[in-house]
């Protein structure tokens, strides 16, 4: 297996940004073997426009959702959400689809970020996760979690009995297993042991800080990529069967340090341009 | 993506004190800087509150399939307009406030005295 990696794109209106930083992972015809969007931010346009505005990157584009909150909202909810993506679904046909696990309430309160799920009541998120792959046509990808909490512990164990018993793929988010192993959550080896043996998988990487303000690690998508990141990318390709790896990048845009960060991983042994 | 929530954040999104346990109307995320009662009459504040929603509202983590939503008081002549970005590179636009009541029908923003309503398709503001 060849492992190529690319970038998100996070949203329409730095698209420059992103065309500048990707420059290095290009082909003869100035394309990317794949593109990531954060469909949040794409999700009122048409797809047949997104698509157009996407070819300039690659022909091939990858679904990645944040605020889907498909696991918090109700029945009527989600298949609101459920319609506007199998429609961009069947226009797209993405490279794959990928969610989190976690919950955007605090109480009856809606937060500013996801916050770690405490995978309490099981049957309602393999129902859920069901009824999502059933209705876009194809495998649902979830993205591992960089805990900063306790319900950190729980999480590989839940991750592994969650794609026994839908199907769903995890979505290898290497900083993030990096985060919560640096928090004192599961190693990052543990999760090479647990996706050992799945093939083609689809990974994440993207930049994380000390946070004085939590006292821990948090997923941060501002930062460069670390050392101890370019190195268990190196060790995730030596032992996993990883088909790309896509560059995240959301705060302090400086398509400079994008560029650098995506030549470093472009230069690790495995990685294919 | 992951943060532990501190309840100044929370606050920061409503605007105001509100706790978990807080009972609170159905709502779009869009809407919380509009849900807790404040003095209405002050225009400084609805102002500040409506951009603040607004903002949320062009954020999109509702994933709301429309381009363009306008607030309009329902009494006074005052009118704002948010319009997503449609093509690479363009920005997203905030126009507001206008002294027009630019709908006069829509859904309520109860408690404040305010309707909006959702549009597939921008107005074009070159055309006025």
């Amino acid at each position: 297996m060849t492992t190529t990696i690319s970038l998100s794109v996070n949203n329409l209106t730095d698209f420059a940004i992103y065309q500048d930083a990707s420059q290095c992972l290009t082909n003869n015809h100035g394309k990317l073997p794949f593109i990531e969007i954060l469909w949040d931010n794409y999700c009122h346009l048409e797809p047949e426009k997104l698509a157009e505005y996407l070819s300039s990157f690659s022909d091939c584009i990858a679904l990645h959702i944040m605020w889907s909150r498909f696991l918090d909202r109700d029945e009527q909810e989600f298949e609101e959400f459920l319609q506007l993506l199998k429609f961009h679904v069947k226009v797209l046909q993405p490279l794959y689809v990928s969610d989190h696990i976690c919950t955007f309430h605090q109480g009856q309160t809606y937060v500013r970020s996801g916050l770690e799920h405490n995978y309490d009541n099981s049957e309602h998120i393999y129902r859920r996760i069901e009824r999502y792959q059933n209705y876009i046509g194809q495998q649902l990808l979830l993205e591992n979690f960089a805990s900063m909490t306790i319900q950190g512990q729980r999480q590989i164990d839940f991750f592994q009995e969650m794609v026994n018993q839908t199907g769903c793929g995890i979505f290898f988010d290497i900083s993030n297993a990096r985060v919560a192993e640096s928090n004192g959550f599961t190693p990052l080896g543990d999760w090479i042991q647990l996706l050992r043996g799945i093939r083609g998988l689809h990974c994440h990487v993207g930049g994380y800080e000390y946070s004085q303000k939590f006292q821990c690690y948090r997923d941060s998508h501002g930062h460069e990529i670390s050392q101890k990141t370019l190195a268990d990318i190196s060790h995730v390709i030596a032992n996993l069967d990883v088909k790309t790896i896509c560059y995240e990048r959301e705060h302090n845009r400086v398509s400079e340090a994008m560029a650098r960060d995506l030549t470093l991983m472009s230069n690790l042994p495995g990685i294919t341009l | 993506m992951s943060e532990i929530p501190l309840l100044s954040e929370v606050q920061q999104l409503y605007m105001g004190e509100v706790l978990p346990e807080h009972t609170l109307p159905k709502h779009y995320i869009w809407q919380s800087p509009l849900l807790l009662p404040q003095d209405s009459s002050d225009l400084g504040e609805l102002d500040q509150r409506i951009r603040q929603a607004g903002l949320l509202w062009l954020k999109n983590n509702d994933m709301r399939p429309f381009q363009q939503l306008v607030i309009t008081h329902k009494q006074g002549w005052l009118s704002y307009v948010f319009q997503r970005a449609k093509t690479p590179n363009q920005y997203p636009i905030t126009v507001g406030p206008i002294a027009r009541r630019l709908i006069n029908k829509g859904n309520l923003l109860s408690p404040y005295p305010l309707i909006y309503q959702e549009f597939t398709e921008i107005w074009n503001f070159n055309l006025w």
